[in-house]
């Protein structure tokens, strides 16, 4: 009795184990979430992704940061100036001067920022800027796409004239709405979704598709 | 006396002959290196000129995580450009996701595979004015564009801030010359052939002021300098039940105006 009572529980074990291996396994393969994300929700997102010879995290920015500090100081110490003419004769007149000029320096110097900050810009084109324009200014909401991917169904398979050679791993699932049921409203040859009182709209970003904050179609 | 400055004449005869076979051997041995930023000019020069080619880069990067933590992140790019006005790149991710990208010399396109959409927009100019386009202002990722503009060389030139030999190996397969530079934000090693067609084998790029000083590595393969440019190669056909959206960096700011939120057109490169 008491043996057949082991058995029964190495057994139901036994089961349990496989069981659990096989569930891991379904994950795993599952896994890769949202096109923004990885597996187990690792963030695919680095400054070195875009594989670029400048950053943006680079020099770059802070000589913008310093061009800007010095223009500060550049700006307290003519602050500082205008505040030591106050008591002497013809003040008015002086600090009118100066005001003025000042203005034109804040103005040339604004303008000679802005053209330096352009020029930088066109000679360091791939230090990956665009992306945090894709990233913060559409509000990508691949976390969301990546919670739902996981039980998304799997995707058509390709045809096989769209690429030259055959994938080595299997292809991700596609990704997933942005909510439970969105109510998808076509406008203008785009679709748009409506999660509550929120509209996304499908857009492609440095990582492939993605789900992205909008404002509602247009007549909505 | 003569015997003497007979003497004195072969003994420094000799002794020049041996300090100059040791100059020479020293020279050969570990001598001067050979002028590294000449050797990466010549490669850029070659890559920027050279009307057609295809290359495999096996690349990977890290991905530094809110815990600190990097992961690194796995790729496989195969490029194949015809100057003056066709690319094609084929792409496929750890995760298997696989993504293409062809420009005809009118329209910029992109699709990916598991998600059945694409992504177009005009773009009349050559392959240089694209690659800005592309990754300036729509945002995608294309890594180490920049060795693939024409221009590269005089880029690299203004770019590059200082520029090292390292040493002389075969340990990629071929024989190599391993060079360290610097730009303003970003470190970075090549390994370029040795000989008439100085190609890189491998690139190394460090961010040192991004947290966590992530790398990028990509590793080249099957480089070929003649490879196949027929049309059906860089022509787009959007695949059957394939959606057409519009990139993301096209969008206008959500919440913001709508104005100047676009991605600029007009690639200055």
């Amino acid at each position: 009795m008491t043996s057949r009572l082991r058995s029964v529980v190495s057994a139901t074990g036994f089961a349990l184990a496989v069981i659990g291996m096989l569930a891991s396994d379904a994950d795993a393969q599952r896994g890769g979430g949202g096109r923004g994300g990885g597996g187990g929700g690792f963030s695919r997102e680095s400054p070195a992704a875009n594989g670029g010879l400048s950053s943006g995290s680079g020099r770059g920015t802070q000589g913008r940061a310093a061009a800007q500090d010095r223009g500060a100081t550049a700006g307290q110490s003519q602050a500082g100036q205008s505040r030591a003419g106050q008591t002497g004769e013809n003040q008015a007149a002086r600090q009118e001067s100066r005001a003025s000029a000042q203005a034109s320096r804040q103005q040339y110097g604004a303008s000679a920022q802005s053209s330096r900050q352009e020029a930088y810009d066109d000679q360091h084109w791939d230090q990956g800027k665009g992306l945090a324009i894709a990233a913060t200014g559409a509000a990508v909401v691949g976390t969301v796409g990546a919670v739902r991917a996981a039980s998304a169904p799997p995707p058509v398979a390709a045809q096989p004239s769209e690429f030259t050679t055959a994938p080595a791993t299997p292809p991700p699932a596609a990704p997933a709405a942005p909510c439970e049921n969105p109510t998808v409203v076509p406008s203008g040859g785009v679709s748009y979704a409506r999660c509550g009182s929120a509209w996304y709209t499908q857009a492609y970003g440095a990582n492939g598709p993605t789900w992205v904050q909008s404002a509602p179609p247009p007549g909505s | 006396m003569h015997v003497r400055l007979r003497w004195r004449v072969g003994l420094a005869a000799c002794l020049g002959v041996v300090l100059t076979a040791g100059a020479a051997q020293a020279q050969a041995a570990g001598g001067s290196p050979p002028d590294a930023r000449a050797l990466l000019s010549k490669m850029a020069t070659l890559l920027g000129s050279t009307p057609r080619l295809s290359v495999t880069a096996h690349a990977s990067y890290d991905a530094v995580q809110p815990s600190g933590q990097k992961i690194e992140w796995h790729e496989v790019r195969t490029l194949t450009l015809s100057r003056p006005n066709r690319l094609r790149m084929e792409a496929e991710k750890s995760n298997g996701a696989r993504s293409l990208v062809v420009f005809d010399g009118k329209d910029i396109s992109t699709f990916d595979e598991a998600g059945r959409t694409y992504a177009q927009a005009a773009q009349p100019g050559g392959v240089d004015e694209t690659l800005v386009y592309f990754v300036r202002d729509l945002g995608m990722r294309l890594p180490l564009a920049a060795l693939f503009v024409s221009r590269a060389a005089a880029d690299l030139e203004r770019r590059v801030t200082s520029v090292e030999y390292v040493e002389k190996t075969g340990i990629l397969g071929a024989p190599a010359h391993h060079l360290a530079g610097r730009t303003d934000s970003v470190n970075f090693q090549i390994w370029i052939t040795d000989g008439d067609q100085p190609l890189p084998q491998r690139v190394v790029l460090t961010y040192p002021n991004a947290p966590g000083q992530p790398e990028f590595r990509a590793q080249f393969s099957a480089w070929n300098l003649a490879p196949e440019s027929a049309d059906a190669l860089f022509t787009f056909t959007p695949p059957a039940g394939a959606s057409k959206i519009p990139f993301a960096a096209a969008l206008p700011r959500y919440g913001a105006a709508t104005s100047g939120a676009t991605a600029k057109k007009g690639a200055k490169p």
